[in-house]
């Protein structure tokens, strides 16, 4: 006869006879590894996808190296993790005599190798890609644009390169867009993508004909690579190189490694080739796998993935303890029984062990089936967002989203799928091996044995059913404490999970926010511009302004003028909070004390200005509370000051001490004046090309949250909010001289329709139209707002973050809503008898919820307590780590995370209360009261 | 004067060839005051009647009237009103809630009435069923028969027109048996509490004024023991 564990038969018949206790429990693990393999099979295939669809705009390499030499190369071929190395060579312009655009007269030669052009992602749309040094493919816009140019032709190439000079008896810098600026009497290479500018008194183009001279037949179109600028001044052309017979110090070598190791591969290179090679990383690429050079990213990575798996085992736990524990009494009477006739206590707690490990077997394969799924369908449904996202940049997006499941991921999600339930295990497990059997029989373990007065005060405010839910709940506290786990549970969930999500996003923001100072956050249709490059562009501008002002189908309309640049400060404008930042920044870079204080010294403050249209400034004055007396006094220049700022390792690069890692610092107040103080600011008067000193009184100050609708400040600039006749004044004090080759500052007037058929409406459709075909931009030009709604890449890392962080709030919410549905129902279902001892008293069914739902808000206020205690620490933990990582980024109170934690847990427990009662409630008093179990 | 009367009272169970009449054509009535026993071999339906007239069973035909009301016919909120005012519930196995003390089980369809805490009556009830010394005890604290006098307390706090008692001492020994009755009997006497009782235990039976005998869940017999009122 085979020899049959009597323990585990008898469990196994108990496991039957519970059948809606064992799938619960059953779902809880279900749930618990589908939510692991959705963190681990779910990182993996996004990752993958994504560094797929990155890959679409820049290529698939992870770091270039430019002018390397041949031993450098060999060494960086030969390095760990290296999976392919492509070697590509700038053989700078030669001119384009077939071109048909006059402002596009050169092609910009490069070579690549074979698998240069395959990291790049060179896309062939005509003929093919070229196989030998003799052959060349051209960006196809050159053919579009109406280059006499077709495939077989031959291109001579003469090759040069492109200089700027500037006349040495100029007074000023020229400061082309972009940033290159050549001073008086300078004569500098032009960088990369520089636009053809027309040649004037000021300046010149000069080409230096390098001696290279090739014949090149074309054999192929190609799509426009990612590295050709807007505006570049040559078509982008690319011929072969085998990569070993490119010149010694020439070599450009793009290189794709295997991250798994997530090493610091860009610091690796820099031993290689040294600090000053010039490198450029796919950030992009890099960032999905944690293997950017933005520390920042890697971290939010890496602590996403921990505290993921962290909650979703903290949550999964208390579901299936709460399952275990509350089938306690029940399982102690009949492991009471065997107990009686012999049973150990290791054979009790094997029963626990036996039930969940049985569960296991067949939970782990359904949740990781489930969990693929899940991946799979979370993935399809996120595709269109993230093709939207990411797809707007590379214009492309990919097909399919395979699944990628590697061997690692299924390891660590069973192994902490069987961590998790043992852990849940244990504990009722130890508790069932110690009770002895007669008290296990009797299910008296633990009663409470103290004495109890009348409980006067909830009869007096709440009835019999304020006694009774007072009483259910402190005088059944072990039978209540799994209902008062899952609730506060729950809470603590939503609580972290919402906490740090709105603190990862807030450090993601920042981390990531756009490049510019100043975002507006207007909501607008269309933006119409004077570019100040004509008196006629200033006359339709006026007239447009004019005509908006009056048309009835414009539902707001705000005109900014933008005065970057515009004037500079003393450092004594900025306050202590803002140079304490600075000190810590410099700090971070381990910069000495000494050139701290000459750093310091030196500062010398941009004042950069935004006028604006008097209606909107009086919105701005309410808003910010600014001095109206001040604001409005004809005889000052009043100023609203703008106090949110940021400093960042970004941002303040310390010249001569490296790069450091991110860290912000959010600053709360950047200036240290006082309202109703005056004073000075420099503005260039290049009439006499000297600086002159502007007075502006402080009517008040302003942060980002009062301007939300308006403006959002990420600047470590002092920018001041003021009318636009102070905007005009200051600028023409700059402009009154020969301001040439200086900035441009731009009227913009944004207009919000709210007849999106009017007749102006449609005008301006057509002149954005106008605007986007015309080659250069002169005069007045008018953009659509939907322009403005395209994303950028870190926008889009960033909505991608946001999106999994909601997502996974969502899903280890189910969990805990699992675990609160059960509880509830576990406790109302234990307590038939108790409910209809009642009704056999005379409780009516309103009074029965009335107490149902008391004692549900007397659960609520224990949670609260102990969700608040126990989730208090870990937010204060989450923030300290975050800052200490990141900086000092103020991640918000956590008051309204509580209140709303606090409101859907009430919701949901009165809610799963109500729900549970009217499902379990019985018409048969007798039956009820009948019930053996309590 | 008539306080309760039954009339065609029918209760089945299951359907088919599993149907079970448990109670076949009952009618009785029991005047105000009466001491009434209903006694019958296991499974004759007398549980099944004293639920019915107590309002936690409904007949399959049939009416209950309780002063003049017909039970059955209340919708279930009045019902349950009308049971914590009009019925006092004496169950076998006492059925209190755990977490009430001795006072608070006592008061509760009281309470559950709306009802003020009348502190008076209940030092008089407490004193009655001789639990001045655990009012602050909660169930599990309790013997058999200090839970079941608790149980007496709480059916008789309401005055209530009628108190059933299922089988009261079934589940006790002999001295606390008679203790129980004792406490029944001295509320229908001194009172004018009507008392219906179950019981299988003719010695407890024969101490009621009238015995109504149920077998196959019919009324065989209706045997009137001593006058209303008379003394034991």
């Amino acid at each position: 006869m085979r020899n049959r564990n009597i323990v585990h038969q008898v469990t196994r018949e108990y496991m039957k006879k519970n059948k809606k206790r064992t799938l619960t429990t059953l779902l809880g693990i279900v749930f618990m590894v589908m939510l692991m393999t959705c963190v681990f099979v779910g990182k993996d295939t996004s990752v993958n996808y994504l560094e797929k669809l990155a890959s679409l705009e820049r290529g698939s390499w992870h770091i270039c190296l430019y002018d390397v030499t041949d031993a450098e190369y060999e060494q960086i071929k030969n390095m760990d993790d290296v999976e392919q190395v492509g070697v590509s060579s700038t053989l700078d312009y030669t001119v384009f005599a077939q071109s048909a655009k006059e402002d596009k007269p050169y092609l910009h030669i490069k070579s690549y190798s074979a698998d240069a052009f395959a990291l790049h992602n060179i896309g062939v749309l005509e003929g093919r890609l070229p196989k030998a040094e003799d052959e060349i493919v051209i960006n196809i816009e050159a053919v579009e644009d109406g280059a006499d140019i077709k495939l077989g032709d031959t291109v001579e190439a003469m090759m040069f390169k492109r200089y700027i000079g500037k006349n040495a008896n100029s007074k000023t810098t020229t400061v082309f867009p972009g940033g290159f600026q050549v001073a008086p009497g300078e004569y500098l290479e032009a960088p990369a993508g520089f636009p053809h500018y027309w040649e004037n008194d000021d300046f010149y183009e000069n080409h230096e004909f390098t001696g290279k001279a090739f014949s090149y037949k074309v054999v192929g179109f190609i799509e426009k690579p990612s590295f050709e600028k807007n505006g570049a001044a040559g078509y982008s052309a690319i011929t072969y190189n085998n990569g070993a017979l490119v010149a010694g110090d020439e070599k450009n070598v793009s290189i794709r490694f295997d991250l798994k190791n997530n090493g610091n591969y860009d610091k690796e290179l820099e031993k290689i080739v040294g600090t000053d090679c010039d490198m450029e990383v796919n950030s992009m690429l890099m960032a999905f796998s944690a293997n950017s050079p933005d520390s920042t990213i890697n971290g939010i990575v890496n602590l996403m993935s921990v505290f993921f798996v962290v909650l979703i085992i903290g949550a999964s736990v208390v579901l299936i303890y709460n399952v275990f524990n509350m089938s306690y009494e029940e399982r102690s009477k009949y492991l009471g029984m065997l107990s009686s006739v012999g049973a150990t206590g290791k054979q009790k707690k094997s029963s626990v062990y036996y039930e969940a490990f049985s569960l296991i077997v067949v939970g782990l394969p359904v949740g990781f089936a489930t969990g693929l799924l899940v991946v799979k369908l979370g993935m399809l449904a996120l595709k269109p967002h993230l093709d939207t996202l990411l797809g707007m940049y590379s214009g492309e997006s990919l097909d399919k989203v395979p699944l990628v499941i590697s061997f690692v991921g299924v390891v660590f999600t069973a192994l902490l799928s069987v961590i998790t339930v043992w852990i849940s295990a244990y504990l009722p497990a130890r508790k069932i091996g110690k009770i002895g059997p007669v008290e296990a029989i009797r299910g008296n373990d633990g009663k409470d044995t103290k004495k109890r007065g009348v409980n006067k005060l909830a009869i007096r405010l709440l009835g019999a059913e304020g006694l009774l839910a007072a009483n259910l709940v402190s005088r059944q506290k072990k039978k209540t404490r799994g209902l008062i786990g899952a609730t506060a549970m729950f809470m603590i969930v939503l609580i972290i999970t919402t906490y740090a999500s709105k603190a990862l996003t807030t450090l993601v923001n920042y981390a990531m926010s756009e490049d510019g100072e100043v975002n507006t956050r207007m909501k607008f249709d269309f933006v119409a511009m004077d570019t100040g490059m004509s008196e006629q562009g200033w006359a339709d501008y006026e007239a447009l302004k004019e005509r908006v002002y009056n048309d009835e189908t414009v539902e707001s309309c705000i005109e900014y003028y933008d005065g970057m640049f515009l004037g500079r400060g003393d450092k004594s404008i900025y306050s202590q909070e803002y140079l304490d930042a600075y000190k810590e920044i410099m700090d971070v870079y381990n910069v000495p004390e000494d050139v701290q204080k000459q750093e310091i010294e030196g500062l010398w403050p941009s004042v950069n200005f935004i006028g604006l249209d008097d209606i909107t400034l009086a919105k701005i004055v309410e808003l910010t509370g600014a001095d109206k007396d001040i604001m409005y006094d004809k005889s000052v220049r009043p100023v609203i000051m703008v106090q949110s700022g940021e400093l960042s390792t970004d941002k303040v690069g310390i010249r001569g001490y490296g790069k450091a890692d991110l860290k912000l610092y959010e600053i709360q107040n950047m200036v240290g004046v006082n309202k109703g103080e005056t004073f000075e600011v420099s503005v260039l008067n290049t009439a006499i090309n000297d600086f002159e000193s502007f007075p502006l009184t402080v009517a008040g100050f302003a942060t980002n949250s009062q301007l939300e609708e308006y403006f959002s400040f990420h600047t470590d600039m002092i920018w001041v909010i003021t009318d636009m006749e102070t905007t005009q004044e200051l600028v023409d004090i700059e402009m009154s001289g020969d301001a040439s080759g200086y900035h441009e500052y731009d009227k913009l007037l944004y207009i919000q329709f709210k007849d999106k058929t009017s007749r102006l409406y449609n005008e301006l459709y057509d002149m954005h139209l106008e605007t986007m075909n015309a080659d250069d931009w002169e005069g007045m030009v008018v953009i659509s707002g939907s322009l403005f709604d395209t994303v950028t890449i870190k926008s889009a890392i960033n909505a991608v973050i946001e999106i999994l962080l909601k997502c996974f709030v969502a899903l280890t919410s189910i969990i805990c809503m699992l675990n609160l549905y059960n509880s509830t129902k576990g406790r109302i279902t234990g307590r038939r008898k108790e409910l209809a001892i009642l009704r056999s008293m005379g409780m009516t069914e309103g009074q029965m919820r009335k107490m149902l739902l008391l004692e549900a808000g007397n659960v609520l206020m224990r949670s609260v307590i102990i969700a608040v205690v126990v989730a208090t620490p870990i937010l204060i933990l989450i923030s300290k780590v975050l800052i200490k990582m990141f900086g000092k980024v103020s991640l918000g109170s956590p008051v309204g995370v509580y209140l709303i934690a606090t409101t859907i847990a009430a919701a949901a427990l009165m809610l799963v209360t109500v729900i549970t009662h009217n499902r379990e409630k019985s018409n048969n008093i007798l039956e009820d009261i009948r019930r053996e179990s309590i | 004067m008539e306080i309760l009367r039954c009339e065609h009272l029918t209760k089945e169970y299951g359907e088919g060839n599993t149907k079970i009449k448990a109670l076949n054509d009952v009618s009785f009535s029991v005047e105000k005051g009466e001491f009434v026993s209903i006694v019958g071999p296991s499974g004759s339906g007398k549980s099944t009647l004293l639920h019915i007239l107590g309002g936690v069973d409904k007949p399959t035909s049939g009416k209950v009237f309780v002063e003049g009301t017909d039970m059955h016919g209340l919708k279930e909120d009045k019902l349950a009103i009308f049971r914590r005012r009009q019925i006092g519930l004496i169950y076998q196995f006492y059925n209190l809630m755990p977490v009430l003390n001795v006072d608070e089980n006592i008061l509760l369809p009281h309470l559950l009435d709306g009802r003020k805490m009348d502190k008076e009556r209940l030092d008089m009830i407490v004193e009655q069923i001789g639990l001045n010394d655990r009012r602050n005890n909660l169930p599990n604290q309790l013997s058999g028969g200090q839970q079941q006098r608790v149980s007496i307390g709480r059916a008789m706090f309401s005055r209530p027109a009628i108190v059933l008692a299922d089988e009261p001492t079934g589940n006790l020994d002999r001295k606390n048996g008679q203790e129980i009755m004792s406490l029944l009997k001295k509320s229908n006497r001194e009172h004018k509490q009507t008392l219906i009782l179950i019981t299988h235990d003719e010695s407890i039976a024969l101490q009621a004024d009238r015995i109504i005998y149920i077998e196959d869940g019919k009324l065989t017999k209706d045997e009137r023991i001593r006058v209303l009122g008379g003394n034991n």
